[in-house]
């Protein structure tokens, strides 16, 4: 239930409830999804309505405009919020059309990744055996190799790009699915509803749509919120190396490896795109943990 | 305890295998090494002499076969940028490589496993809000982020250290940090919940009503259990280090393998890159098969398993 | 022989016969646990009393509050349980105002505890000659003279009777079986030659045969070496093999205490007689346990009057309304929490005194 007590008071003292004022912020975080929502929310609308909301095409250089500080910065103005860039460009549009790299990439591979991975851990969980045996090497596979050191390789290989970026992406992120979900498998299909749909002669794509697949849907969404955060990494590591999304695509990752070279006279243009990719990522992290807590309270620690 | 060893041995073999398999794979997806082995004025039957000359014109599998002999051998060709044999190129960035994911595997742990320690046995308190704040800050920040941060403020503003290069102590600070945080804040996760779980169990109730003074109940009593999932999860985020170090080298300009993989990406040099990658998988594989030696020390069940 | 009125309070002195020094007396604990729902009162107003050589088994449903009570006295409440009100007397001293490091003294030299499960008592990665030796390394003062650490290890291992014991010093906790294991944590308990010893259901996870020779060991080594015990269980029928008194405990609360004869003799609590009526008699065969209609009652949220009411067959509506106060049972300190029970009594004494026989009240 919770530790022990390791550090025992000396003489025991009436209280009224459990005396931790450090964790009353940390449990409203743990509690209410509050600052998943904004971002996430922020980023989808800035991906739907990019041209309504930047303030600039993201694409139009103003030489003359180099250079320039966020708003709140000395020499900073309201005509670029955000600063702009080393070719003049409003940093906060970029930043805001960026955000469609950002959400196509995460729908598009944790999609893709989940689906993936459920399928084969439903197939090996479900029927055992050779089938089970052969998948799950491929799993063990997949999960010994480095994804990024490979994703580096391949992706210098092929186009760049967003479709091969996905491809890389769901690749190297199918495996984790599919060995919760095998788990998860192997104790379902003993329960009586589905030894009952069997005997019932039920086929097994039915008795995966109707009764696995609403069984391990919990533990899939949780996962595929937990992803997030390594799929918006995993891309905006790529992107920075040039491999991923390139330009003029804006991506923030490579909005980064552009800025790198001015970090010495223009902080922000390192520091704000980053902030954007963890703020994303922290969110996920976040939701994800709320999620779990949610969905299955007493499955609170687990990986 | 000989038929585990033997059978992870088994494992990691196959494992490097695979790996070899992959690169030779992605090798080939890359497209035909011959066009860029010849001027672009190449007659099609001096492009076919060629292809016969380097094997290119045999089946697959038996260019898989040479190509593992040769990956065995060491020998993966000659880089393109260097004329120089690609393996020798890569050996002799390895040891820029290994101290810095040295480093920053020990810096990791320094911090990851008092501070979970530290946060389970005083569960509630600011440094248990800390820790886990870290953990949470420390997973969700991309490596290259922290890197420029750093350099942006300890090395630009503060001047406290390079920039960048390899050099003393003070150079490899920055990078083996930054190619550490995401590892620190997933053990110090790790570690904190491992522990906690302990604390609960019998056996730890049982050490304090011996009358164990308590650092002997934390540390012998339930440390050592803790460990177990860690050292567990230790064998992955060394992976993940290693394949960090090719952000945290480009970053820093640290002149090991990771860097050397960008740079032969980018001037197209196959051989060098084949061979930098197979090297570093390798190494990975096999920094697994020492985590699982580790665990065996730890834990005995595993050590008596079916021996 | 005392007058009622001056009777002292129930509960502090020991109702099992004989009248060797008092070792341990625990006055009016409570320990509650603090969840984010609220107080819980795990232990609630708790009073025993055990003498040396005494074996005083604590009776209840899981969740009565008997293992916390043996917690309590060992202060290893687990979070977030904490004593808040009570004393409890060991050797005269009030435990509730030792420091950390006396508390350490005293527990394992003075105190030992066996646990309920024995396949996770033991500390997996780490050998028994270690473990066991622990004891003795960190109190060297209770390690029996002219020992070394190694020389007591073997002495007590070999007290609890684990065969070919100088081989298996190097071996781990998997390598025994459950009986062995508990074995090892009876040593680990006994070591020091500790005047109590706590055994939280020591033999509930054990086979009967086994079972029945752990018994055997504690009863010998009280024998022996004279130590109190605490025996903590959800069995009655091992109550009757081994205990000279029993407290039986119901959502926190002590229900009925007395010597075992008199519990089984003359059950006074409805919850008590419940539980020897679903008690399976020797000799016969039934095709069901009868078992107590009904829940036990949640911890968090229990009725204003007796937590037993809801199931109890004898209610009347006093019941409901409060909290029945402890009445003293017998002349030895027994009591007993119960207003039918209370009525009884009386009905019982006033019978008595119309008969003019001398009646012994209980």
């Amino acid at each position: 239930m919770s530790s022990t007590e390791v550090l025992g008071a000396r003489r025991p003292v009436v209280l009224r409830r459990a005396p931790s004022p450090w964790l009353a912020p940390w449990r409203f975080v743990r509690r209410y999804p509050l600052f998943p929502a904004i971002i996430w929310g922020a980023v989808i609308v800035f991906a739907i309505a990019s041209p309504l909301i930047a303030p600039a095409d993201p694409f139009r250089q103003v030489l003359t405009d180099r250079l320039q500080p966020p708003a709140w910065s000395e020499g900073g103005s309201m005509k670029h919020v955000l600063g702009t860039d080393h070719l003049g460009r409003d940093v906060f549009s970029r930043i805001v059309y960026g955000s469609r790299v950002t959400v196509t990439v995460v729908l598009l591979t944790v999609t893709a990744s989940a689906a993936t991975g459920t399928f084969v851990g439903m197939l090996a969980g479900y029927f055992g055996g050779t089938v089970d045996a052969l998948l799950m090497r491929a799993v063990d596979f997949q999960i010994a190799l480095p994804a990024l050191l490979f994703g580096v390789m391949l992706s210098s290989v092929l186009e760049p790009g967003l479709r091969n970026v996905v491809v890389i992406i769901v690749l190297f992120t199918w495996a984790s699915f599919a060995r919760l979900v095998r788990a998860e498998v192997l104790s379902l299909r003993e329960r009586d509803y589905v030894l009952l749909a069997r005997a019932a002669g039920a086929g097994w794509v039915r008795i995966f749509v109707k009764h696995l697949f609403p069984g391990v849907l919990n533990t899939v969404m949780v996962l595929a919120t937990l992803e997030v955060s390594v799929v918006i990494i995993f891309e905006s590591s790529l992107s920075f190396l040039g491999l991923g999304i390139v330009p003029p695509t804006v991506s923030w990752g490579a909005m980064l490896a552009e800025g790198r070279e001015y970090m010495s006279v223009a902080w922000w243009l390192v520091t704000i795109p980053g902030l954007a990719i963890f703020s994303v990522a922290l969110a996920g992290n976040l939701f994800g943990d709320w999620l779990r807590d949610t969905l299955d309270p007493h499955l609170r620690r687990s990986a | 305890m000989r038929r585990y060893l033997l059978l992870r041995l088994l494992q990691s073999l196959l494992t490097i295998l695979l790996v070899v398999m992959v690169v030779f794979l992605i090798a080939r997806i890359a497209g035909d090494p011959v066009t860029l082995l010849v001027t672009f004025d190449a007659s099609q039957s001096d492009i076919n002499r060629l292809k016969q000359e380097l094997g290119l014109a045999d089946p697959l599998p038996q260019q898989f076969v040479r190509f593992l002999t040769d990956a065995a051998r060491g020998d993966f060709g000659i880089s393109f940028r260097t004329n120089r044999p690609a393996m020798q190129e890569v050996l002799s960035r390895v040891p820029a490589s290994a101290q810095l994911a040295g480093f920053a595997l020990l810096i990791s742990l320094a911090i990851s496993i008092p501070l979970g320690v530290l946060a389970a046995v005083t569960r509630g308190s600011l440094v248990d809000v800390i820790a886990r704040f870290f953990a949470l800050v420390g997973q969700a920040a991309p490596n290259f982020w922290v890197g420029l941060m750093l350099i942006f403020l300890f090395s630009v503003r503060f001047g406290w250290f390079p920039t960048g290069g390899r050099g003393g102590l003070d150079h490899m600070f920055l990078p083996a940090l930054t190619l550490g945080t995401s590892a620190s804040a997933s053990l110090t996760r790790l570690t904190r919940s491992a522990m906690l779980d302990v604390i609960n169990s019998d056996f730890v109730t049982m050490a304090r009503a011996k009358g164990l003074p308590r650092r002997t109940v934390i540390f012998k009593h339930a440390l050592r259990n803790a460990l177990i999932p860690v050292v567990t999860i230790l064998g992955v985020r060394v992976g993940v280090l290693i394949s960090g170090s090719v952000i945290v080298e480009t970053i820093f300009a640290w002149p090991g393998v990771g860097r050397l993989i960008i740079q032969a990406i980018n001037v197209s040099d196959f051989p060098v890159v084949q061979a930098a990658i197979t090297l570093t998988a390798t190494s990975i594989v096999l920094a697994n098969f020492l985590t699982d030696i580790v665990y065996m020390f730890i834990d005995p069940r595993i050590r008596y398993v079916r021996s | 022989m005392q007058a009622p009125q001056t009777r002292p309070e129930p509960g502090t002195r020991s109702p099992a016969a004989g009248d060797s020094e008092v070792l341990l007396s625990v006055r009016h604990l409570r320990t509650h646990f603090f969840t984010r729902e609220g107080a819980v009162p795990a232990v609630d107003d708790v009073t025993f009393t055990v003498r040396r050589g005494e074996i005083l088994g604590i009776v209840g449903e899981s969740g009565s509050g008997k293992s916390v009570t043996a917690r309590s006295i060992m202060r290893l409440v687990p979070l977030p349980g904490r004593i808040v009100d009570g004393d409890v007397l060991f050797r005269d001293e009030d435990l509730a105002a030792l420091s950390q490091g006396e508390m350490q003294r005293l527990r394992g030299a003075h105190m030992g505890m066996v646990l309920q499960e024995p396949m996770t008592s033991l500390n997996p990665v780490l050998t028994i000659g270690n473990q066991v030796g622990e004891l003795f390394v960190y109190h060297p003062e209770r390690t029996p003279q002219g020992f070394s650490v190694r020389g007591a290890v073997l002495d007590i291992l070999n007290r609890v009777r684990i065969p070919d014991a100088a081989r298996r010093l190097i071996e781990y906790p998997m390598h025994f079986s459950g009986g062995m294991r508990q074995r090892v944590s009876i040593a680990m308990a006994t070591g020091c030659r500790p005047e109590l010893i706590i055994a939280d259901e020591p033999t509930t996870a054990l086979d009967v045969t086994i079972q029945a020779q752990v018994l055997e060991l504690l009863l010998e080594l009280r024998n022996t070496l004279g130590v109190s015990v605490l025996f903590i269980t959800h069995d009655l029928g091992v109550v009757a093999q081994i205990c000279d008194s029993v407290a039986v405990m119901y959502a926190g609360k002590i229900v009925e205490y007395n010597d075992v004869e008199s519990i089984f003799d003359r059950p006074r609590h409805p919850y008590t007689r419940a539980l020897l009526r679903s008690l399976p008699q020797l000799g016969t065969r039934m095709a069901r346990l009868p078992s107590i209609e009904g829940q036990p009652p949640d911890l968090g949220a229990l009725p204003p009057g007796c937590a037993f009411a809801p199931r109890c067959p004898s209610v009347v509506d006093a019941c409901r309304a409060q909290v029945p106060e402890p009445t003293p049972l017998g002349e030895r300190g027994g009591y007993v929490r119960c207003f039918v029970a209370d009525d009884e009594l009386q009905a019982d004494r006033a019978a008595a005194t119309r008969s003019g026989g001398g009646g012994d009240g209980r």
